[in-house]
């Protein structure tokens, strides 16, 4: 039911955009409502809308700010030119145009997980300043500093050439289009994909998303509707100026950006008419526009951070987005685990085998021929003091940290170092995290979703069922207890249902073994006892699990065997019972030895 | 080979005003994470009113200092007005950023509304040309080149050997323990702003010297100081001054054996390559973010 909302509502949607989008060609075209002046300012406005969207995706959805964008609109403009005077007809060249944009934008997108965010905007900003360079020198290609001129561009669905009176057709078509593709893509599966990686790299590579390829395949998307903005500024304008595609224009966008709202589309709207709004309305006052840019870029970024879109919507919807609202959890629907289990997890009850790992941090030695077995369906402690290598552990069966010699590290029959992070949840690892990770802008219900598509595949070939992503993560809610829940985003609720959330998670991406990075720190008595029950039920339903944590009573409650972990050795390992007299491990822990402990009695 | 001696000692000279925009991005960055895109024009900006005051009658080198002084007081001002109420996080980053960048677009119509966009010639330093290996180097640059190392020598002073310095480096690698100790991280990051901007501005002063003065004086020489900040990483100062030079020296050569027409591409794209190979610089160090 709650799906089929979601699919009226991106319906409706897409409906408001195509109407939009024909009224106004109507309003300046056949009805000639307004005059040829201020049709030409809507029909800039159009195509300023396309470049900002794609600015304010890339920084909404992927924290990924662009601050040379020119770059991008200069590919569309100048390959729509050059092709234009060989004869193409349009509809030939606007595929190249996107397509060389979307390569070269996926090249360079691929590196953004290679530097900080910051790096990255300054590396954008050098590609822009290059590309202004090249455009004003290659005089062939662009008509040097002098610009070029558009010839009369083909049209094969109108039969003849484009007239200056269909330009504005031309680019609010584009327009239109760019708006319903961008909304698709980015409602879609695609653009919640793009959140989880902005907001938790880490986790999301966990759960097996690949950041590299999303990044890249946002920043090629973005780059493919500024390439159309270039063609739509072409064929409407008439004639190229390089100084179109100069780093000035670029900070224009980042302006309409920032105050339209990064990631909306109305915000893009706005953003892009008060870019051409502002220096028409400063007409005859010289340099006012500067002026207003820098100011109303500083005042909304220190006063209405989120662009004045997203932040008036947050008011007219009376703030309630972001409250903190309390919410109790259904009662886990106690004994349906065992079922949960069996419909959701393709590979439950596989044995992680972790043989003779080292792992070096310059001179120290985090980990020495550490070796673990967590037998199939079973549920293993491990446990050691701060600093003991508990979370290196954890990193080398993730993924993250590489050790310096090991046997193997293997699920089931998989090895997995030979496997990069994301690809080892396929193989059946999933893991949870100390402070939960969860993808802060998307619902609970969202994030099953997002993550239960990875499963796929799995459950398919595992022959489940339940294979369809809405349908487990329906699954796994009402399983789990988080029906009244599933709707928030995580920053909203209490601790405790966000560790389990994140369990979910990993059932929802299809892990038949967990690793479990203290489960039970910061959480009371109450939400404690919650998660001992799930998890000892998802024990007795054949999930393998390995607990690591500080909380020793309940390790020794759950875990059918310990081991213990001090300055990156294994110093003991048996049965709970026998790991709690050990002297070795209350050394480890006390700081002192049974005899001083008599001692000191005495 | 003559040819490129002289041409590394005129990059050198040239790149000396790279290198103090340079520290100058460094040093502030270090303290507030704050890349503060409108340190061009703010040195561009006292420039301006050294010229206006100069013309008004008051000397020269005192014209200079007050520019200087003024361009630090500017620098403290955007960090408590601009910079410090957005908070601490690593997301602000960018946020800080675009909100220098809306600065340098006020400060640049400023300028323009002021004193119009025409290049106003700026007086010399010191007056005369001198051979250094067939090249020409005028002895303003040379005078220039000798000022940024006296400045960066007592940067390093201030960093290496006084004891507030020596807070200042310890604060940027660890706010956190810093404030524990008792350090007033809101003094270290108007310090730091204060030396920032007083840095480009005596850039700004020599750079205006060289060529003419107008409001967007600052834009290539600032863009040639951040590719001399990605060589040697955000974080380190030595590197950001040997990247600054190493800068000037590459779009020298690039410039005479390759192309003049596409210094930036050249200049950017061996950043490119550069930041494959080490995307945090030659010296700088990748913060290290909790997994």
């Amino acid at each position: 039911m709650i799906a089929s909302t979601g699919n009226r509502r991106r319906v409706a949607r897409a409906a408001a955009i195509l109407l939009a989008g024909l009224a106004t060609w109507i309003a300046i075209g056949p009805a000639q409502l307004f005059g040829d002046y201020i049709g030409f300012l809507i029909v800039a406005i159009g195509y300023f809308a396309i470049v900002t969207m794609s600015v304010s995706m890339l920084a909404g959805f992927c924290g990924i700010w662009p601050i040379g964008h020119t770059a991008f609109t200069a590919i569309g403009a100048y390959v729509t030119v050059n092709l234009a005077l060989a004869g193409l007809p349009i509809e030939a060249i606007l595929p190249v145009a996107i397509l060389a944009a979307a390569a070269i934008g996926y090249l360079l997108g691929m590196t953004a997980g290679r530097f900080s965010i910051l790096y990255f905007g300054l590396l954008t900003l050098a590609v822009s300043l290059a590309g202004f360079e090249i455009i004003g020198r290659w005089e062939d290609f662009t008509g040097g500093e002098n610009g070029i001129g558009v010839p009369a561009i083909a049209s094969l669905l109108l039969g003849r050439a484009i007239r200056l009176s269909d330009a504005g057709g031309y680019s609010l078509l584009l327009a239109t289009l760019a708006f319903l593709v961008t909304d698709f893509v980015c409602q879609g599966p695609v653009g919640r994909r793009w959140l989880a990686v902005k907001s938790q790299r880490t986790a999301s590579m966990a759960v097996g998303f690949v950041p590299p390829r999303e990044n890249a395949t946002a920043f090629s998307f973005s780059a493919a509707l500024a390439a159309t903005s270039g063609s739509a500024m072409a064929v409407a304008i008439g004639y190229l100026d390089p100084e179109g595609f100069s780093l000035n224009t670029g900070i224009t966008m980042l302006v309409a950006t920032v105050v339209g709202g990064t990631g909306s589309l109305v915000g893009a709207l706005f953003g892009a008419s008060f870019i051409v709004g502002v220096p028409e309305l400063a007409r005859g006052t010289s340099n006012v526009a500067p002026f207003v840019y820098g100011a109303a870029m500083i005042v909304v970024l220190l006063f209405l951070r989120r662009g004045v879109v997203p932040s008036l919507l947050n008011i007219a919807s009376g703030g309630t987005r972001g409250t903190r609202m309390q919410k109790q959890p259904s009662e886990s629907a106690s004994g349906d685990l065992a079922e949960l289990v069996a419909e959701v997890l393709p590979s439950a009850g596989k044995e992680l085998r972790i043989e003779n790992v080292s792992v070096n941090f310059g001179g120290v030695k985090a980990l020495q021929d550490v070796s673990v077995v967590v037998p199939a369906g079973r549920a293993i402690g491990l446990i050691g003091p701060n600093g003991s290598g508990k979370t290196t552990l954890l990193n080398v069966l993730s993924g993250f940290v590489r050790p310096r010699a090991a046997t193997s590290v293997r699920i089931g029959d998989t090895e997995l170092l030979t496997l990069r992070p994301w690809e080892r949840v396929s193989a059946g690892f999933g893991r949870t995290f100390q402070h939960a990770e969860l993808f802060a802008e998307l619902t609970i219900r969202d994030t099953l979703r997002i993550v239960a598509r990875k499963g796929r595949k799995a459950r398919r070939e595992a022959g489940l069922n339940l294979v369809e992503p809405d349908a487990v993560a329906e699954r796994i809610i009402r399983g789990l207890g988080l029906d009244n829940v599933a709707e928030s985003l995580p920053h909203s609720l209490p601790f405790g249902i966000q560790k389990v959330a994140d369990i979910a998670r990993a059932l929802a991406a299809g892990a038949g073994m967990l690793a479990l990075d203290e489960p039970f720190s910061g959480l009371d008595a109450d939400e404690s006892a919650k998660l001992r029950a799930i998890l000892r039920e998802l024990r007795a339903a054949g999930v393998t699990i390995l607990i690591i944590d500080h909380v020793v009573h309940e390790i020794f409650d759950l875990a059918e065997d310990v081991y213990v972990l001090d300055f990156g050795c294994i110093i003991a390992h048996g049965k709970p019972n026998a790991i709690r007299s050990d002297p070795k491990v209350r050394e480890a822990y006390f700081g002192i030895t049974e005899p001083e402990r008599e001692a000191s009695h005495a | 080979m003559g040819d490129l001696i002289s041409l590394t000692i005129s990059g050198i000279a040239n790149g000396s005003a790279f290198a103090l925009l340079a520290l100058g991005i460094v040093i502030i960055f270090r303290s507030t994470d704050t890349v503060n895109f409108a340190i061009g024009d703010t040195g561009t900006l006292v420039t301006f009113i050294a010229i206006s005051a100069i013309t008004a009658g008051i000397p020269l080198a005192v014209s200079f200092v007050m520019a200087i002084l003024l361009a630090g007081c500017i620098g403290v001002a955007t960090e408590r007005l601009l910079i410090r109420p957005l908070g601490h996080g690593q997301h602000l980053l960018f946020v800080a950023l675009v909100i220098t960048i809306g600065l340098g677009l006020i400060m640049q119509a400023a300028m323009g509304a002021v004193w119009g966009h025409t290049p106003q010639p700026f007086p010399p330093l010191v007056a005369g040309w001198v051979e250094v290996g067939g090249v020409a180097i005028s002895l303003n640059k040379i005078a220039a080149t000798l000022v940024a190392l006296v400045a960066m020598a007592l940067v390093a002073w201030f960093f290496g050997y006084m004891p507030f310095g020596i807070a200042m480096r310890a604060s940027a690698e660890d706010p956190f323990a810093a404030r524990m100790l008792g350090l007033n991280t809101g003094r270290i990051a108007a310090i730091a702003w204060f030396l920032g901007c007083g840095l480009a501005a005596i850039a700004m002063l020599f750079l205006a010297a060289e060529s003419a003065l107008q409001p967007h004086l600052a834009h290539s020489p600032l863009f040639r100081a951040f590719a001399g900040v990605f060589l040697g990483g955000l974080t380190s100062m030595p590197g950001a001054v040997i990247g600054g030079f190493a800068i000037g020296v590459l779009d020298n050569i690039a410039g005479h054996y390759i192309s003049a027409n596409y210094r930036d591409t050249i200049v950017f794209s061996v950043i490119v390559i550069v930041l494959f190979a080490r995307p945090a610089g030659f010296m700088g160090s990748i913060r290290k973010e909790r997994v």
